[in-house]
């Protein structure tokens, strides 16, 4: 008893004390360990064991997130009705399909002791706040009173979702365009393997920015264009298409429209809400403190709560700030004691969906088979429950079982062969679809940060990068040492067609023939490698594109061709140096790595060195790289049409408003301002608004005329044409890259592609009655009045009032951002819970500078022609800049948000004002304890 | 170490019947509580003992009634914690401490029935390793301190019942500052300092 009395003396003694430094031992924790919140309100944790650093990750992320972690590792999991009720029973039917948490399962057993003991940690966190503490207020709106406990598991099945986002892709949608324009090519009488390769849907980006070659000045792997091997490579396109069934394509077709219709798929099929990112890095030669440089800003889907968590971790062997993910633990992105690291999307090819035939078969456990090579081979069933959260009746945890029938199936099959689930099944034609993801099998990216999050050296980020197997990405490094390096990782797996130096059927960035046999990846025959996580060959990382300390001092990599395979239009023309075609993508964005590419080069062309500044503004800036392109075809345009006579042109060339608008063109320098008081702007500081300049709202002007004359343009060339033949499009950036290959060769080809397909057609009057370049200078400018028509129309009247006055076109009224919460309204930014009341009366969204493919990410469809066409939903999800100093990492860095995700809390958005305007503040990393006998 | 311990106080108490033949020798049992100093060990950490007890046997012969020789060796148990930054405590394990001591012991009264003492002289201290599950978490392991001769003052109160039989309380400093080393290799100095006082049974013969 007086031993009690004595504890309770002492510990209400102690307390305070507690409290006052920080210093925790909850229960589950080995030693004590602290919390400490900086100005930021960034959790930094500090920790005498990685154990005790990696629970109380655990205990922040669900004092901060919790809502955000389960929402996270259910979405993962197919199990997200159980949460938001049956609204998201799609959601759910696809991942369980998919089989993300099937694959977390595969993946748990191959992780390492280490990183199964942070795991553990991490999930005892999470349940030790949730033991301690009420759910947090979103529970409430949803009637759940009881969290399941957090296991290691749904942590792996968290980060299987995030790989699964940024490395999953269909090749359907290219497969009905190609299939649907090669049957338009029979009618019409046109190439319609051409007009999808050459014309529409081109592998060559819009720029030749391709890192390795631009970082060492050598050439791209792809090389000159070889017309004969082109030719012959669209014949055997023509021939491949046949391979497909019909049946299986529009089974194909009918599952995407499905999956359209899933916010989570959404994200991944939308090409302007996909994962991208922007990063580069400059070598201490051309830095202005000797010092190396890297940036790097991630585009993820820009949403409350932020997507990352900006953490600082130290524990004894941890050290590292950054950012990581709600649900996983470890820094994702950042720098440790010694090296600074970033990453962008590396769109690798790590996904084939196969035309199936399914046959019923009674001795199978599933009662199907799918025929392969002609022979029965059993599909495996795994049955499937689901439940879902019934709302709106006031009775807590109130979860039902959905019967399966019509979209619920009983049983996810699966083709055991490549362990790639069916996604579709007709079974009234047996016509079937499978996807093959190289994310199903084991996979050990958590590996990489745990490695990462330790300090070490330029060969322990190599080691690191080895267990990065799925969820491609493109590195960028720096470090103490004044080492600069760019690499690629990921498990490419080899397919067997292409590894015998043909394809068979259609290449594998289409519908594949899973039936035929011939574009299987290759298994592996000898003992799996302790570097690989893949039961298939794959790219050895030698072959992967890298590059350390190049010549050129300099690395930039946005999304676009590493190795500049696709420069030629053609991805599949380069072998592997054992033999094979070196395959790595069908195509990659070029815009982005296009303009930084071009800011570097001149920076360096003036002698200029680079600070962490120079960083910070070409990370803000928001010049649109097309208009560069295209705004001199317009102002060439109305020359002509001034000076001509044919009556349409000579019309145009005389429209007052029309002369205006490209007037304003003239003069503008392509970036692309709100140019209104309420606009958070780059030139704005610190979230803190000022006035537009005169100049701002002149350039405002020109982006808003520009921005809207590029849809009309599409709509008046290369969707007139597919629309009148009810043709699939092509995506945004690549309708885009289109025009500009058509205006590249229009001296040649008049308009005309190279399917002879013509997209310069003046409606109403016949081709032949006008020159080619009367009938592109009519369509330019008729495309300029149109925009001028739209933008008085009723539908853009919230915006513009219908008023016809140039000066009113702001281009802050059209591109606006809401950062949106799964459960919407108040959660939603604007209001933020009233924290940031929408800024404009009659429109929804934040105003905000940028544009389509601007370098500060913030793109929209290239066809937008709404009032609210123009808004975004994806960009940088963090902003960093790090400096590799003599003995340590200077780095500054910014969120779309803030750390916690409770709307009523001031950290909610906290961070977002300095974001809107690029302002970034300081992150370090911890001061490791060291003990005072070492440790052995 | 342990062997050189028990050699020394097996030679003081068959030395001290020698001893006791022509003069009247004290043995005395003690009951003793104990408090360590800990101390700063760098710029972030401290010890912090936690007050112990123990126990003790001395032995004295007189010289005269002024002045005698006193041997007492004490086994003594602090819980050692290691602080860090004010805060953050984590078990060091038990430090068990014997200090053995031989000195002069000046009596102020030359022997009455209330007899206030003084002392002074050598001790030899020895501490068996630090050990908790803590060090082993965080990879220190077993912490070996070494044992080390330095010096003792002590004072007390005596109160004598009858010729044989009395009692006391008894003070006793020991500068104890020893090195200390783990599985890693860094030596470390703790200040381990013992203040121990002690209620003592005395026997007379």
């Amino acid at each position: 008893m007086r031993r009690a009395l004595l504890v309770l003396l002492v510990s209400l003694f102690t307390l305070p004390l507690v409290a006052q430094t920080g210093w925790v031992r909850h229960p589950g924790m080995r030693l004590p360990g602290q919390i400490t919140r900086d100005a930021n309100g960034i959790a930094h944790i500090r920790a005498f064991t990685d154990f005790d650093a990696a629970f109380l990750n655990g205990w922040v992320h669900a004092e901060d997130r919790l809502f955000h972690m389960d929402e996270n590792r259910r979405t993962a999991s197919g199990t997200l009705a159980e949460l938001l009720g049956s609204a998201a029973l799609g959601s759910d039917v696809q991942l369980r399909t998919l089989g993300l948490r099937r694959a977390a399962q595969l993946s748990q057993l191959e992780l390492s002791p280490r990183v199964t003991e942070l795991l553990n940690a991490y999930s005892a966190g999470v349940n030790a706040w949730v033991a301690s503490h009420q759910l947090p207020p979103e529970y409430a709106a949803i009637e759940i009173t009881q969290f399941e406990p957090w296991t290691p598991l749904d942590s792996i099945a968290v980060a299987k979702l995030l790989a699964f986002g940024l490395s999953f892709e269909l090749d359907i949608e290219p497969t009905v365009a190609l299939l649907t324009y090669q049957g338009a090519g029979q009618v019409l009488g046109i190439n319609g393997t051409a007009l999808f390769f050459e014309d529409l849907w081109r592998s060559q980006p819009f720029n030749p920015a391709s890192t390795v070659p631009d970082a060492t000045s050598t050439s791209a792997i792809g090389g000159e264009e070889n017309l004969e091997a082109k030719e012959e490579f669209l014949k055997s396109i023509e021939a491949g298409a046949k391979s497909l069934d019909p049946n299986a394509v529009a089974l194909a077709a009918k599952w995407v429209e499905q999956l359209k219709e899933i916010p989570f798929f959404q994200k991944i099929l939308d090409p302007e809400l996909r994962g991208a990112s922007n990063e580069w890095a400059i070598a201490a030669s051309l830095s202005a403190t000797n010092q190396p440089l890297i940036a790097n800003d991630p585009h993820l889907a820009l949403r409350m709560p932020s997507t990352f968590y900006p953490i600082v971790i130290t524990g004894q062997r941890l050290n590292a700030a950054g950012v990581g993910f709600p649900g996983v633990p470890l820094v994702v992105q950042g720098h440790n004691e010694r090296f600074a690291w970033g990453s962008t999307v590396n769109p690798m090819d790590v996904t084939d969906a196969y035309q199936e035939q399914v046959v019923p078969d009674a001795t199978s456990p599933s009662g199907f088979s799918s025929i392969y090579r002609g022979a029965r081979e059993p599909l495996a069933p795994i049955p499937q429950t689901f439940r879902a959260n019934q709302l709106g009746n006031n009775t807590p945890n109130d979860l039902v079982v959905v019967p399966a029938a019509g979209s619920i199936p009983a049983a996810t099959l699966i083709v055991s062969r490549r362990n790639a689930p069916i996604v579709s099944l007709d079974f009234a034609t047996g016509a079937a679809v499978s996807v093959q993801w190289v994310g199903h099998g084991p996979t050990r990216e958590l590996e990489t940060f745990a490695i990462w999050n330790e300090a070490g050296t330029l060969a322990d980020f190599r080691r690191g990068l080895e267990f990065f197997d799925v969820g491609s990405q493109n590195w960028i490094y720096t470090d103490i040492d004044n080492n600069i390096a760019y690499f690629t990782s990921g498990e490419m797996p080899i397919r067997e067609d292409l590894q015998a130096g043909a394809v068979q059927g259609l290449p594998p960035f289409f519908l594949r023939n899973g039936s035929a046999g011939g574009n299987d990846w290759i298994r592996l025959t000898t003992p799996r490698p302790a570097t690989q996580a893949s039961s298939y060959q794959i790219l050895a990382s030698s072959e992967m594109p890298q590059v350390i300390n190049p010549a050129r001092g300099w690395i930039v990599n946005a999304n676009n061709d590493p190795a500049g395979t696709t420069l030629d239009n053609n991805p599949l023309n380069q072998l592997r140096a054992g033999g094979g075609i070196f395959y790595l993508n069908a195509g990659y964005s070029g815009f982005r790595a296009g303009r930084i590419t071009q800011l570097i080069r001149a920076q360096v062309a003036a002698n200029q060195k680079f600070t962490i500044a120079d960083m910070q503004r070409i990370q803000a800036d928001v010049v649109l790289l097309d208009a560069q392109y295209f705004v001199p075809f317009i102002t060439r345009a109305l020359a002509n049409a001034k000076a001509s006579s044919v009556p349409a042109l000579q019309a145009l060339g005389a429209n007052p408003a029309v002369t205006e608008a490209v007037n304003r063109l003239n003069g503008w320098d392509f970036s692309t301002p709100t140019g209104i008081p309420e606009g958070y702007d780059a030139a704005d500081v610190n979230g803190t608004l000022s006035a537009p300049s005169s100049a701002e709202i002149q350039h405002s002007i020109a982006a808003t005329l520009y921005s809207v004359w590029r849809g009309q343009f599409i709509k008046n060339t290369i969707d007139a044409v597919l629309g009148a033949g009810n043709l699939p499009r092509p995506s945004s950036a690549n309708t885009v890259t289109a025009l500009k290959n058509l205006l590249d060769n229009f001296d040649t080809r008049g308009g005309a592609g190279a399917s002879g397909v013509q997209f310069f057609n003046v409606p109403g009057v016949p081709n032949n009655a006008q020159t080619a370049p009367t009938r592109r200078d009519i369509l330019i400018l008729a495309s300029m009045a149109d925009t001028l028509t739209l933008l008085a129309s009723e539908g853009f009247a919230p915006a513009f009032n219908r008023s016809t006055n140039q000066e009113d076109y702001r281009w802050g009224k059209l591109h606006r951002i809401v950062f949106a919460h799964p459960l919407g309204g108040p959660y939603n930014t604007p209001p933020a819970g009233g924290q940031f009341p929408a800024p404009l009366a009659g429109l929804t969204g934040i105003p905000v500078d940028g544009g389509f493919e601007v370098v500060d990410a913030s793109s929209h469809n290239s066809r937008a022609n709404t009032l609210n066409g123009f808004m975004f939903g994806s960009g940088p999800v963090r902003r960093m800049v790090s400096e590799a100093q003599d003995a340590r990492i200077n780095a500054v860095t910014s969120l779309p948000g803030g750390p916690s995700g409770l709307v009523a809390s001031p950290l909610y958005i906290n961070l977002l004002r300095p974001w809107l305007t690029n302002e970034a503040f300081p992150i370090d990393i911890g001061q490791r304890i060291v003990l005072p006998w070492g440790t052995r | 170490m342990k062997k050189m311990k028990w050699l020394l106080v097996a030679m003081l108490f068959t030395a001290l019947p020698l001893c006791a033949q022509d003069r009247k020798t004290t043995i005395s049992l003690f009951v003793s509580q104990v408090s360590m100093d800990g101390g700063e060990l760098d710029d972030a950490f401290e010890t912090e003992l936690e007050d112990g007890n123990g126990f003790g046997l001395a032995g004295y012969v007189p010289f005269n009634r002024w002045l005698g020789v006193e041997g007492a060796i004490f086994s003594l148990r602090n819980e050692a914690r290691l602080v860090f930054e004010g805060a953050a405590p984590f078990e060091l394990g038990r430090a068990d401490l014997v200090p053995i001591t031989v000195g002069v012991q000046a009596h102020l009264t030359g022997g009455m029935r209330f007899d206030p003492y003084v002392g002074a002289g050598a001790a030899y201290v020895t501490a068996s390793d630090l050990y908790s599950e803590d060090l082993d978490i965080v990879g220190i392991g077993r912490i070996d301190i070494e044992s080390e001769f330095t010096y003792f003052v002590n004072a007390g109160l005596a109160f004598d019942f009858n010729e044989h039989f009395g009692i006391a309380v008894d003070g006793r400093y020991i500068p104890f500052e020893p090195s200390t080393q783990a599985a890693a290799g860094d030596e470390v100095e703790l200040d381990l300092t013992p203040t121990i006082l002690s209620a003592a049974l005395r026997f007379r013969f």
